[in-house]
């Protein structure tokens, strides 16, 4: 927002494993007027290497925002929230639960996690595409949030 | 006595004798020997203080002597009055003891065919003692069984043969009948030929009715026990089974002779129960007064057979235990049966946990593939508005619409299996404020149907809040969409029953035809079309079940065209019978 004439670049992780779902979030953000770079790792392993910039993950960027399933292969969403929340060098990253669940017991704990937000993915595709208008919106230039270091 | 009297008689004789011829001993000496007077004067004078003396003398002895005599006589004479005082006092201590013990002596002449009995047995016989009456004849008309002893006299006289006999008298008085114990002896004369026959008779009625008492006691008991399905034992403090009854065949497979004589510790697990009967070697010293306990037994065929036992001391007079008696209940089946159930509830426990977890992947899993093809059938709609005809679109239209309803049917079905999957402990839950919670969930509807909403006061109940909002949501928002082409009225109530609260959703929509009444609560039994009333059909369902899990009722009151009115209750606070 401070300096509007050169956007700074967005760099948002999204960790799904479903490869229909993915796309689509992709196809959204493609259409975003906010410029971005949308990095998609397939289950919690990668997506802490990512975050730690581990093996073949040696060159990424920190991601500003957090794209978070909770049903993943391997280590699932739960954990990796976990494992950010608790990480003094993650933890300040915003991490969105965008999931099917609609499970109670889901969103509680998500947020007992510090998850920022909780979402369930909706069935009907111009909601879908609000929903990611709404996150564009909100995090990516509503919020103020640290400086990366 | 006699003699005493004569020597008295002769006392008196001799004085008289005495006083009477001295003097004519004296006179006619003066008359014959006159001329001698002078002698005579003389001797006279000499002879008279002498005789004077001796006749004094003689009085005095004989004066002594007759009182020694009275003496004697009256001592013997007081004497025998003792003698009879104390026969008479004999006598009737005699007579008290055969009132007392209610015996009686008799005798039979059998030279005079006489007969002669005690005021105690003509008493047992119902005579009085100066009875007139009394006779041989008259005391057997008293017997029933007079045949039967009359033989048995006869048999004592000519043959000797002994006689005691029991037999029952009817009183000639017409007194209660008496059980009489008779027994008699032969006297014999100098010859040796019997003459008499002595006897004594005894009544022994309070005797025998106490053993008759007695015996129908043990029989009844006798009875009971035996009857008994259940097992009835005693033990002996060697551990020795000294009783048991016939249900020991039923229960443990054993006659009761296969047990009796054998340690009870040879047909148990070696590991007791505690607070089951110990071998008595081991804990004589501590043994509680009553016991209840479940314990193991061998059956004879080898299988273990369950008993509840409920166990008391014997005690003898000086109330030292002398053993165990007790009484087993076979509860095999119902062990098993109780196991089986905890078995059926930690099954059950599992398949609802297996059921939620299956929720769960249903919310998930079938969700997702279903969400994929609503999104991209959508974006292909997008993407290729221009590119595709008007049949494209259409068919896009219904894959969409199909995909959505499948995803709502999912999620209803999975709130319909949350309310009994997925329990919250009841707590005291303000209906007014789950009413207002679900009316805010309404409110878009509401507005855009502009219904009016009133509502009394309504109570606090135990319960679950999200369930009961829910409750309201639905019922609530029924009554908006079955509405009729006038604004929805809608009212909620609540009335205090016995036990419950009544509450009332009451509407002025299209109302229901009373054949579907019942109906509607199933699961997907819609009543109109799809395109009319949108919806699955599973509110009502869930209505149904939230008031069920809350102990409740649930039904309708409805006019066609006028409108509907729906019932649910509520126990009142404190009236739960599982407070969960």
């Amino acid at each position: 927002m401070t300096n509007e004439t050169n956007p700074k670049l967005i760099d948002i992780l999204l960790v799904e494993d479903n490869k229909a779902d993915s796309r689509l979030t992709q196809e959204f953000f493609k259409d975003s007027k906010i410029k971005n770079s949308l990095f998609i790792v397939e289950d919690g392993v990668e997506a802490i290497n990512f975050l730690r910039k581990r093996g073949k993950f040696i060159d990424v960027p920190c991601p500003d925002l957090i794209l978070l399933d909770l049903n993943l292969p391997q280590k699932d969403g739960r954990e990796v929230l976990a494992e950010i929340k608790a990480d003094d060098n993650l933890k300040r990253i915003p991490v969105v639960i965008i999931t099917s669940s609609k499970a109670e017991e889901d969103i509680l704990k998500s947020y007992n996690n510090h998850a920022n937000c909780f979402i369930t993915k909706p069935l009907d595709l111009n909601q879908f595409e609000n929903i990611v208008r709404s996150i564009e919106d909100f995090w990516m230039t509503i919020v103020k949030l640290p400086k990366n270091e | 006595m006699n003699r005493f009297c004569l020597i008295l008689s002769i006392n008196r004789i001799c004085w008289f004798l005495i006083l009477f011829l001295i003097p004519t001993i004296l006179l006619p000496q003066s008359s014959n020997y006159s001329f001698n007077k002078l002698d005579l004067y003389a001797n006279l004078n000499y002879l008279l203080p002498l005789l004077i003396i001796i006749i004094f003398a003689l009085w005095a002895f004989s004066y002594r002597l007759e009182k020694k005599i009275k003496k004697l006589v009256q001592s013997r004479t007081s004497d025998r009055k003792e003698a009879e005082l104390l026969l008479m006092e004999n006598e009737k201590r005699y007579l008290k003891a055969q009132r007392l013990g209610k015996v009686g002596n008799w005798e039979y002449n059998i030279q005079s065919n006489s007969f002669w009995a005690s005021d105690a047995a003509k008493h047992i016989f119902g005579f009085t003692p100066d009875d007139s009456s009394f006779s041989f004849e008259e005391v057997e008309s008293c017997i029933p069984e007079r045949e039967r002893v009359h033989s048995a006299i006869i048999d004592l006289i000519k043959h000797g043969i002994k006689y005691n006999l029991e037999y029952t008298v009817l009183p000639k008085n017409g007194g209660e009948p008496r059980v009489v114990n008779s027994i008699g002896e032969l006297e014999y004369d100098l010859n040796g030929d019997p003459f008499k026959v002595v006897g004594v008779i005894l009544d022994i009625t309070s005797r025998k009715n106490s053993e008759k008492e007695i015996q129908e006691s043990e029989n009844k008991y006798r009875t009971l026990v035996e009857s008994s399905h259940d097992l009835i034992w005693s033990i002996n403090t060697n551990d020795i089974i000294t009783f048991v009854n016939k249900a020991s065949k039923n229960v443990l497979g054993y006659e009761p002779d296969e047990l009796i004589g054998k340690s009870f510790l040879e047909f148990i697990p070696n590991q007791l129960p505690e607070n089951s009967i110990q071998p008595f070697s081991k804990t004589s010293n501590n043994l509680a007064s009553l016991l209840e306990y479940d314990s193991k037994f061998f059956h004879k065929d080898g299988h273990i057979v369950i008993l509840s036992t409920n166990a008391s001391f014997i005690r003898d007079e000086e109330n030292s235990i002398i053993g165990i008696t007790g009484m087993s209940i076979d509860i095999t089946e119902q062990k098993h049966a109780e196991e089986k159930l905890l078995k059926a509830m930690s099954d059950l426990e599992h398949s609802n946990k297996e059921l939620e977890q299956f929720a769960y992947v249903a919310s998930h899993d079938l969700q997702e593939p279903l969400r994929m093809v609503a999104s991209y059938t959508q974006l292909l709609g997008k993407r290729y508005k221009d590119k595709l005809d008007s049949d494209a679109n259409d068919f896009i239209a219904f894959a969409i619409d199909g995909a959505v309803r499948m995803q709502t049917l999912i999620n209803d079905l999975l709130a319909f299996s949350r309310i009994s999957s997925k329990v919250k402990p009841f707590t005291s839950v303000n209906l007014s404020e789950v009413l207002g919670e679900a009316l805010m969930s309404l409110q878009s509807i509401i507005i855009e149907n502009s219904a009016i909403i009133l509502n009394d006061n309504l109570p606090s109940v135990l319960g679950d809040d999200s369930q009961l909002t829910r409750l309201f949501q639905n019922l609530i928002g029924n009554a908006i969409k079955y509405r009729r082409d006038i604004p929805p009225e809608i009212h909620i109530s609540a009335e205090e029953m016995k036990s419950e609260w009544k509450i009332s959703v009451q509407d002025n929509g299209i109302g229901i035809e009373k054949d579907f009444y019942e109906k509607i609560f199933i699961i997907f039994q819609r009543l109109h079309s799809r395109d009319k009333y949108p919806g699955t059909g599973i509110g009502l369902a869930i209505c149904k079940r939230i008031v069920e899990m809350h102990g409740g009722r649930i039904w309708l009151e409805s006019e066609k065209g006028h409108g509907s009115t729906f019932y649910f209750t509520i126990p009142i606070k404190g009236n739960y019978s599982n407070d969960e």
